[in-house]
């Protein structure tokens, strides 16, 4: 049992969908016995196993609300639910089974699931080009969400 | 039945959940008879085959598991088992089970998916396995725990749970101790006392779709239930070696899909969990064939909807069959065998989740691929389902456009295809054409 995960969504190599895995990939540093620091691909079922374990989840994840790229967004479970819904998260639409991030988090709710506290990041993504880098807006997007996390989640943690 | 002036109607469905991959279905209907069954897959084409050529063999089991996410063992399985015997490879004893093992576990990841998430909600009558874990969360919440089994069982073996990569040509890059695989021990045996009640369970659901003449094709080896090796044999009396498939198999582009269709001898077949089970029953475990003798149900299921119980058998074979290999268990000298490149042509066939995955490799002195080929399950079964929807399509023209899809799309989903990594969207089209 960790206090603590942290879950980096995405496909890194579709363009600003990669920065959910980045932002996690900056955060490994503070990896310990209490952190946990986890890349979880697309997300779908395979969440709620990775989700086991801990008291407080945070998962980051690019997200499409025809926003300003970069913009971003911060959800509290479970009472937030329903607005994640209503946005496509990543390439949630193309992923299997049309499973993705916003399923798996209400079948955990439905299941009971959920860790205690559950907070999700979203960027609004700006390109899906294959094999390149993260768009400037979503670079400076994901150095903001790792300062975010670090500040205000893993400095209470590591208290 | 209703129709516009034209005397022809769309019918769509968003979002067909629960198959995986692109596709489409157009049905053309004529004084009431069915003119046309076209099963339209609109992915793009991946183009592994050619992605392949000019690579190092050493490359190949990590390029072919990016085929597909659910079942990315099964291309390795069939990759190495192909490219060994160009190189004279002998895979000792113990990693020929290792690679069964993981292999237990795939089929276990990709079974218990299909059965507690895509198939069972058509059954209980769901629109989503959402809707029925709100209804019966306790069931769910078996189902996800014997997914969790199976994917222990990769991690461990493949060094991640999607696309492992341990796998190479020899045997694994590294192998689990003793001790290890000790460890999983509780968790299968508490899957598998889980996987009985699945079988009991799925065996009372109603099957109510047309029993179909299925020519039946899996691999059948002399001792084991097939999953790495064997011959290719049939319900009707086919014995053939791997290295002939294609001078009996045929793919052929169609004009409406990226998928090819392959036929046998000029018809469509059958291949997956209810053609190994047809042909393969008798080399279940001891305990596999008393659980299911016990629930009364009669071989050889040839309605597609059994899908789920032949899936089930399966599921219980493999928990059974993991214990049995743990047990037995004493780790190889090495984790791999030396390999020697040469040049050669390779062959084989192996039983993915879906059924027959065959590969061939032509490999160059220098140990770069000249030429892949491969053929996966769901393009063989594609023709098949289209034959059965063509049976079956009658029953349902009295019915109106939504409930008429909505049992093709259940129908086609019993066969569990995998179109791999897509949006999924079924859109029906009958047309009725004067």
């Amino acid at each position: 049992m960790v206090n603590m995960k942290i879950i980096g969504l995405g496909n890194p190599f579709m363009g600003d969908d990669a920065v959910g895995v980045l932002v996690a990939r900056q955060l490994h540093v503070y990896s310990s016995a209490h952190v946990s620091i986890l890349e979880g691909g697309l997300a779908g079922l395979n969440l709620l196993q990775d989700m086991e374990g801990t008291d407080t989840l945070i998962l980051i994840d690019a997200v499409h609300s025809h926003a300003k790229a970069g913009t971003i967004v911060r959800f509290t479970l479970p009472q937030d639910l329903e607005k994640i819904g209503k946005l496509a998260w990543g390439t949630s639409a193309s992923s299997t089974h049309s499973f993705g991030l916003a399923e798996a988090l209400t079948l955990a709710h439905t299941l009971k699931a959920l860790p205690t506290h559950v907070i999700l990041f979203g960027i609004e993504l700006g390109h899906l080009q294959k094999g390149q880098p993260l768009s400037p807006p979503v670079a400076k997007a994901m150095t903001s969400v790792v300062n975010r996390i670090s500040a205000e989640e893993l400095s209470v943690s590591n208290a | 039945m209703p129709g516009n002036p034209k005397n022809s109607r769309t019918i769509k469905i968003d979002m067909m959940a629960r198959v995986e991959g692109e596709g489409a279905l157009n049905v053309t209907v004529k004084d009431e008879q069915v003119q046309d069954v076209q099963l339209r897959i609109f992915e793009p084409p991946r183009f592994f085959e050619a992605f392949l050529q000019g690579r190092h063999v050493d490359e190949v089991p990590d390029i072919v598991a990016r085929i597909c996410g659910i079942c990315p063992v099964a291309y390795q399985m069939s990759a190495v088992h192909a490219l060994e015997p160009i190189f004279g490879v002998e895979i000792p004893p113990a990693i020929r089970d290792l690679r069964r093992l993981l292999y237990c576990g795939e089929w276990i990841e990709s079974h218990v998916l299909h059965i507690y998430m895509l198939q069972a909600p058509d059954f209980l009558g769901f629109a989503s396995g959402l809707d029925m874990a709100r209804v019966h969360p306790d069931l769910v919440k078996q189902g996800l725990r014997l997914k969790k089994a199976g994917n222990h069982l990769i991690t461990l073996l493949g060094g991640r749970s999607v696309h492992p990569v341990s796998v190479k040509i020899g045997g694994f890059s590294q192998v689990p101790t003793k001790d290890q695989l000790q460890g999983l021990k509780d968790q299968l045996l508490w899957a598998r006392d889980a996987a009985v009640k699945t079988l009991q369970w799925v065996t009372g659901f109603a099957f109510e779709d047309p029993e179909q003449d299925y020519t039946f094709l899996s691999l059948r080896g002399p001792s084991e239930y097939p999953m790495n090796t064997g011959q290719l044999v049939t319900n009707e009396g086919h014995h053939l070696n791997v290295p002939e498939f294609e001078e009996h198999f045929h793919e052929e582009q169609v004009p409406y899909s990226t998928a090819l269709h392959c036929t046998f001898q000029g018809k469509s077949y059958l291949t997956g969990p209810l053609a190994r089970l047809a042909l393969n029953h008798d080399q279940l475990s001891p305990f596999t064939k008393e659980i299911f003798a016990e629930t009364g149900f009669s071989l050889p299921c040839t309605r597609a909807s059994m899908g789920i119980v032949a899936r089930s058998v399966e599921v219980l074979y493999a928990f059974d069959e993991a214990l049995r290999i743990i047990k037995e268990y004493e780790p190889p000298p090495s984790p791999s065998v030396p390999v020697i490149i040469k040049a050669g042509t390779g062959f084989a066939a192996t039983e993915a989740p879906r059924g027959v995955l065959y590969h061939r490799f032509h490999v160059n002195d220098d140990g770069t691929i000249h030429v892949a080929k491969i053929v996966p399950p769901t393009s063989q079964n594609q023709r098949r389902i289209e034959d059965d929807l063509r049976n079956m399509l009658p029953n349902f023209l009295h019915l109106n456009d939504t409930e008429a899809a909505a049992k093709c799309e259940q129908h086609i989903r019993s066969y569990d295809p995998c179109i791999s990594c897509a949006t999924h969207f079924l859109k029906f089209t009958r047309e009725e054409v004067s």
